[in-house]
């Protein structure tokens, strides 16, 4: 199986006291950048991603390659629970 | 910040995701049901790679599980209720429902999940740092473990994230508080 790796130099990166700000939002703009093409081609080929920070993951290809059908099969699966009820999703319906 | 039920929006190439979009996608009685789920869909069909924690499905069974309790006593605050066996029949079929609707969800996208104990080294820090609730700092904690900065949520507490760490994607409804908050946050 591929692993694709990317650069990743600042989680965390304003909690890190040596680490200048200006530095840190750059370089967490490339990250950002290395780690969305890593994770879109790892996807394209049910591959692994690898992080320089130590993270590694799986990324699973859509089981449907048909891109309408795949929205079609989430449109479907919404309809799978049935109920009346209403919670606040944003606290789970905790009171 | 962007709203991701607006015309204009387009899906970045891999986001993190947040539970409130999914439960809201998956549950057809929720105020914002629509745009969620249109928004799942547009990332399906796009192709984008969502991330995610696996607290998300956890928190998802809590929210079922909470819905079935609703269900039974409307009008009563759950945490009293929370307990009554009378519940647990209804509550097993709403899981199985979600857990199959989540499957089916999942096989038509691009995913990648992250395990809590491969961020809950940084949760300490970012509780401290934002004031987040313990929950909430393992999704920002995902969202920092996988380098990216796109994040689809609903909750405008996590505005105290600083835009280079957090590209927050929310509904229109939500977006003008939710820059509010980023705002007083000083962010």
């Amino acid at each position: 199986m591929a692993t694709l790796t990317y650069a990743h130099r600042s989680i965390l990166a304003e909690t890190l006291p040596s680490y200048p700000t200006d530095v840190a939002r750059r370089s967490r703009y490339d990250d950002d950048m290395a780690a969305k093409q890593s994770i879109r081609r790892a996807a394209s080929q049910n591959g692994q991603v690898a992080a320089s920070n130590g993270w590694r993951s799986h990324v699973h290809t859509p089981a449907e390659p048909d891109p309408k059908k795949r929205a079609q099969a989430i449109r479907r699966a919404a309809t799978r629970i049935k109920t009346t009820a209403r919670i606040d999703t944003i606290t789970l319906g905790r009171d | 910040m962007f709203a991701f039920d607006a015309p204009d929006w387009q899906p970045p190439d891999a986001v993190v995701l947040d539970t409130n979009v999914v439960a809201e996608a998956l549950l057809p009685n929720e105020q914002e049901h629509r745009p969620c789920l249109s928004v799942l869909e547009r990332l399906a069909d796009s192709g984008t790679a969502v991330v995610f924690s696996r607290l998300l499905e956890i928190e998802l069974w809590e929210a079922v599980f909470n819905l079935a309790l609703r269900e039974r006593h409307p009008r009563k605050n759950l945490r009293h209720v929370r307990y009554d066996n009378r519940v647990r029949p209804r509550a097993a079929r709403l899981l199985r429902q979600a857990q199959d609707a989540w499957e089916n969800t999942l096989a038509s996208l691009a995913w990648s999940v992250i395990e809590v104990q491969e961020v809950s080294h940084d949760v300490p820090k970012l509780i401290q740092d934002y004031g987040l609730q313990s929950y909430d700092a393992v999704h920002a904690a995902t969202l920092l473990a996988s380098g990216l900065t796109d994040f689809l949520t609903r909750d405008g507490g996590f505005a105290v994230l600083s835009p280079a760490v957090a590209t927050l994607h929310t509904t229109q409804a939500r977006l003008l508080k939710t820059r509010a908050r980023r705002r007083r946050a000083g962010r």
